[in-house]
């Protein structure tokens, strides 16, 4: 077992080959050797991180992408367009949480989780306008209007024409 | 917004997901400065043409986009870009990775822009497909990795050869077949070319002289090598040729007018790490057959082959027809997993022979042994020794070959086999003449047939069509297949 520590204090213990799908622990793990020693995570909160061993632990014993994975490996990993359902129904959570795990994700090193969170977030925009994205993600429009308008212009061929 | 979405390496995730087309990525780029640039990078990276780049020159934009958005944009007789508009063309020129051009590019309104510098500095991959090199140098970036060359034969000699020089990394290189056959000229050149890349990992091209197969055969990067017609037959110097080992090729695809090159290829080498070769030749005479399969079964491929196909079009002017000796030949090849022979002439093959073959292809999927023309009559194949041979390669799922279905040499009850794997069973042109007993013994013995494949193009009546009435009819009557 593996005793990971949260930003806000709170511990966790883990199954080695669960916590071990995250790059970042593993190669923590190597690094120190067979230790008691807890790993403090300063970057992720105990409310992210139930969700992120969660994730993991469903997905104990799926094969991990190799360090040295090819290029064309990771390519076709991220051009598959499928959640699939457990993934959707475990992702399904309020935008802060969304955006949270996604962090987390990065953060340790979690490829699989990371796709599975930028592919909704994908989702999410599709189909919607410059202002319902800007109104989902609550982003402030920093363009002037004819900066706006060049780009839109610039971009014409992509519009549906 | 979200922190997450300032961290570039997150927001070019959620950008290059598949599931957002480009129109999404249009309106990304319009939401502010932060998503502005990922988002257009991703947008401009794949493009087909050059008229969005030219849509952002101001003179030409209503030309690009016509009120009427059902018409295509009218750029001929227009006066060519200016300095200054060139540089509103060439504004996300770095962004594009990938590039078609297609048969109708307007180049010349790029006139102004024949300097020596590349257009796109991080360009990957270029399809071009004019009839002609005009302009071919804007497009070669020294980034490029894959270039595809529609209509090369058309093209002049310095415009090919700048290819070589300035795209030193170029790891994919396709030389079109425009269905014309290829000069003595043109071959050359094409040798010349090919010999001054030193990272080719994949080639596709028409057929290539000794010196080119030679410079390839020393190619640790090569994976890959597809041709596709080119000169009737280029006559490799047999006597003066000295081949390094291919290393590290995997895939060899031939469609071709003589094999006897290809031949003399295989045999002069050593492929170690080949795993499919494919052929298709417009004739394949008997004795140069037999010289290729000898050829692979004594190559150190013998040892990787997984995957066979060899095809003739149109058969040899040579009677009576030899059968082919392809499958003792190839019992030294462990790995073969799929098999697709398809001759003109008979293809020798009886019970002894199909058992030896499914043992020493433990692996094997798929078997097709199509010929056409001659089968041997009577099949030597029987009931008996197809389901002793099924016993053998658990895992076929594809079998074509010809049969005796009329001389049934099976009690289907008296052993309880069943092949859970074959899907599909084509019997080519064998008869069936007791149509019950087949159905019954298919229906036991093959539970995942649920017809049975055959020719149909003599017309006659091989009483397939029953044998598969009837097992629909034992499938109706609810038969246990298992």
């Amino acid at each position: 077992m593996v005793l990971l520590v949260t930003s806000d204090n709170v511990q966790f213990q883990v199954d080695k080959e669960v916590v071990e799908r995250s790059v970042l622990i593993k190669n923590m793990l190597e690094d120190v050797g067979e230790s008691d020693q807890s790993i403090p995570l300063a970057n992720v909160s105990s409310s992210v991180l139930k969700k992120v061993i969660e994730y993991c632990e469903h997905h104990r014993g799926e094969p991990l992408p190799s360090a040295d994975a090819d290029q064309n490996q990771d390519e076709t990993r991220k051009r598959t367009t499928d959640i699939s359902e457990w993934d959707q129904k475990f992702i399904t959570v309020d935008q802060e949480m969304l955006f949270e795990i996604i962090l987390a994700a990065n953060y340790l090193d979690i490829k699989s989780l990371l796709d599975v969170g930028c592919k909704t977030v994908a989702n999410m925009i599709k189909g919607k306008t410059p202002e319902e994205i800007r109104r989902l993600f609550n982003i402030v429009n920093d363009f002037t209007p004819e900066e706006e308008a060049q780009i839109k212009k610039e971009n014409e061929w992509a519009e549906d024409r | 917004m979200h922190r997450a979405l300032f961290i570039s390496e997150i927001l070019v995730d959620i950008i290059s997901a598949p599931s957002l087309p480009r129109q999404s990525l249009a309106a990304l780029a319009r939401t502010c400065k932060t998503l502005h640039e990922p988002a257009m990078d991703a947008l401009w990276a794949d493009m087909n043409g050059i008229e969005p780049l030219l849509g952002c020159v101001m003179r030409l934009h209503p030309m690009i986009y016509p009120a009427a958005k059902w018409r295509r944009p009218q750029l001929d007789g227009i006066e060519p870009l200016s300095e200054h508009e060139a540089s509103h063309f060439l504004r996300h020129a770095t962004r594009v990775r990938s590039l078609v051009i297609g048969t109708s590019c307007p180049f010349h309104l790029l006139t102004v822009l024949t300097v020596e510098a590349c257009l796109f500095p991080r360009l990957l991959a270029l399809d071009w497909r004019p009839y002609t090199s005009t302009g071919l140098h804007l497009f070669l970036s020294p980034t490029l990795r894959r270039c595809n060359l529609d209509h090369w034969v058309s093209f002049i000699r310095s415009d090919l050869t700048s290819i070589a020089t300035r795209c030193h990394v170029l790891e994919n290189l396709f030389f079109g077949n425009s269905g014309l056959d290829v000069t003595g000229y043109e071959q050359s050149l094409l040798s010349e070319i090919i010999r001054s890349y030193r990272r080719l990992k994949h080639l596709t091209c028409p057929s290539l002289d000794s010196a080119a197969w030679k410079h390839l055969s020393n190619l640790p990067t090569l994976v890959k090598v597809e041709i596709s017609r080119g000169l009737d037959k280029i006559q490799l110097d047999r006597d003066n040729i000295d081949f390094a080992p291919f290393l590290n090729v995997t895939t060899l695809h031939f469609n071709i007018k003589s094999a006897s090159d290809i031949i003399t290829l295989i045999q002069r080498s050593e492929f170690p790490s080949l795993k499919k070769f494919a052929m298709y030749v417009t004739i394949l005479p008997w004795a140069e057959a037999e010289q290729l399969f000898r050829a692979l079964s004594r190559c150190k491929a013998c040892h990787t082959l997984e995957d066979i196909t060899i095809s003739p079009h149109c058969p040899a002017d040579e009677r009576p027809y030899e059968p082919w000796t392809a499958i003792k030949q190839f019992l030294c090849i462990p790995q073969l997993r799929i098999l697709s022979l398809t001759a003109h002439c008979p293809i020798y093959l009886d019970n002894d022979l199909l058992l030896e073959a499914m043992s020493s292809w433990p692996h094997i999927r798929y078997l097709e042994l199509a010929d056409q023309r001659s089968p041997i009559s009577p099949p030597a194949i029987t009931f008996c020794g197809l389901f002793a041979a099924l016993r053998l390669c658990p895992h076929l799922r594809y079998l074509k070959t010809h049969m005796d279905a009329v001389n049934i040499d099976i009690i289907p009850t008296v052993d309880s086999f069943q092949h859970t794997s074959l899907q599909m069973l084509d019997v080519g042109s064998s008869y069936a003449a007791d149509v019950d007993a087949v159905a019954y013994i298919i229906l036991l013995k093959l539970p995942l047939v649920r017809r049975v494949c055959f020719n149909k193009n003599g017309g006659s009546d091989l009483g397939w069509e029953e044998v598969n009435w009837q097992l629909r009819i034992f499938d109706a009557l609810g038969y246990e297949r298992w």
